[in-house]
């Protein structure tokens, strides 16, 4: 059964078919959700805001082809309310160069002790934490895009019509994010040792 | 092209959205730009990078049911601005409809029919005595003649169906005899047709018994 016929069944009043998309739509939109503000706890929030506010709005939805770019706008939507309200979480790239937390936490991970940490960042919850970290490093907007090519598969065209941005503001910001979360790793001394990548 | 140009193709490049053609024309740029092939392996590498962050499960159980709704909340829930708006109209409309059929006179004068239909009426003025007795006792009389008349006419009109309906009833029963005589006559010759041949057929058997005893009484 597709998103559509989905959608339509809710629509006629079954509430387990509105139940099968949060099923199949929870965990990429949690991890979406994750990767733009970076708490799990609060990620988890968004994501139930996320879904409520589909499940009282879906019937607004006039493509119901573009179900899933129309989630990713709300989740959208509501991370950049819950950053407005939490502006600590993100931090803009120049602050990066200061000793903040971010970069502590790099350090600790790069400067653990070998033999409990052989081969340094093996452990992918290790490499996870420093991509969360350099994320959160470069400017929202460059993030976003990163975040939904990267990791959703989104289009560029999908993606420049979930921001309603033209297509190559949206090209323009994934080539600019990748240089400067490039450049951000740089900053933090890994390397192609340390990633097991040619950085 | 320039440089700056190949950019945004390294990036098609990168996640399959490039045509064919572009390809090309990138790869061959790529031979000939060590800066811009320099660009593109960081580009691919940094990209490499993040694909190492894996999606990891919520572990929450998310789960909506059907929200109870009263009979009140169920009708304002379908209520908006403008089906009140409408609503309202409605009943306006109808209220005024049925004040003006409220004050709706016919009246049937001297052969006239008047209809007065309005919201508030007119005010009702009493009606002219114009009948006098002779009017009344004349019009009595021509009512009592009308009905004499209309049941003479029924009288002989049940008169001539009666009749009607004799005469039919008498030709069906002649139909009727007539073919059952017809049927009687036809199983009479049937029945003496079968009495001869059952008469020729004993004579012959008899005639043959006959033959037969004098046969038999000649041999011996």
């Amino acid at each position: 059964m597709n998103d559509e016929f989905l959608i339509q069944k809710y629509l006629a009043g079954d509430v387990g078919a509105f139940n099968t998309l949060v099923w199949r739509w929870e965990k990429p939109i949690f991890n979406f959700i994750l990767r733009y503000i970076g708490d799990a706890d609060l990620s988890k929030d968004v994501m139930q805001q996320t879904f409520i506010r589909s499940y009282r709005s879906l019937k607004k939805l006039k493509d119901h082809r573009k179900f899933s770019t129309w989630l990713f706008q709300i989740a959208l939507n509501l991370c950049r309310d819950e950053l407005k309200r939490n502006r600590h979480t993100m931090l803009p790239i120049d602050e990066a160069r200061c000793e903040s937390d971010s970069e502590r936490q790099v350090k600790t991970v790069l400067t653990a002790d070998p033999r409990e940490h052989p081969g340094a960042l093996t452990e992918s919850n290790d490499l996870a934490l420093l991509l969360k970290q350099a994320l959160q490093q470069i400017p929202e907007e460059q993030r976003v895009v990163i975040i939904m090519k990267q990791y959703h598969g989104l289009k560029f065209t999908e993606i420049a019509d979930i921001l309603k941005e033209p297509l190559n503001t949206i090209k323009s910001r994934m080539y600019y994010g990748l240089t400067a979360l490039r450049k951000v790793l740089e900053q933090w001394g890994l390397d192609r040792e340390d990633l097991g990548y040619e950085v | 092209m320039k440089c700056e140009d190949y950019k945004m193709l390294m990036l098609d490049a990168l996640y399959d959205e490039i045509g064919a053609e572009d390809q090309t024309g990138l790869e061959q740029h790529l031979g000939s730009c060590a800066e811009c092939a320099a660009e593109f392996a960081h580009l691919k590498a940094t990209a490499g990078v993040l694909e190492q962050w894996p999606d990891v499960d919520p572990k929450v159980n998310l789960t909506f049911v059907q929200e109870r709704q009263s009979a009140w909340g169920g009708i304002r829930g379908k209520l908006n601005p403008g089906r009140i708006m409408a609503g309202l109209g409605i009943a306006c409309a109808s209220f005024l409809l049925l004040l003006s059929l409220a004050k709706t006179r016919i009246q049937v004068q001297d052969g006239r029919f008047s209809l007065e239909m309005g919201l508030f009426g007119k005010t009702q003025q009493p009606a002219a005595n114009y009948a006098t007795a002779d009017d009344i006792e004349a019009l009595r009389n021509e009512n009592i003649a009308l009905v004499s008349q209309l049941m003479e006419e029924y009288s002989r009109k049940n008169k001539v169906e009666t009749v009607m309906l004799l005469n039919e009833m008498n030709k069906e029963i002649e139909q009727n005899r007539g073919q059952d005589m017809k049927l009687v006559s036809r199983s009479l010759e049937q029945l003496h047709y079968g009495a001869n041949q059952r008469q020729d057929r004993t004579d012959q058997a008899l005639g043959a018994l006959i033959k037969y005893v004098n046969y038999k009484q000649q041999g011996q």
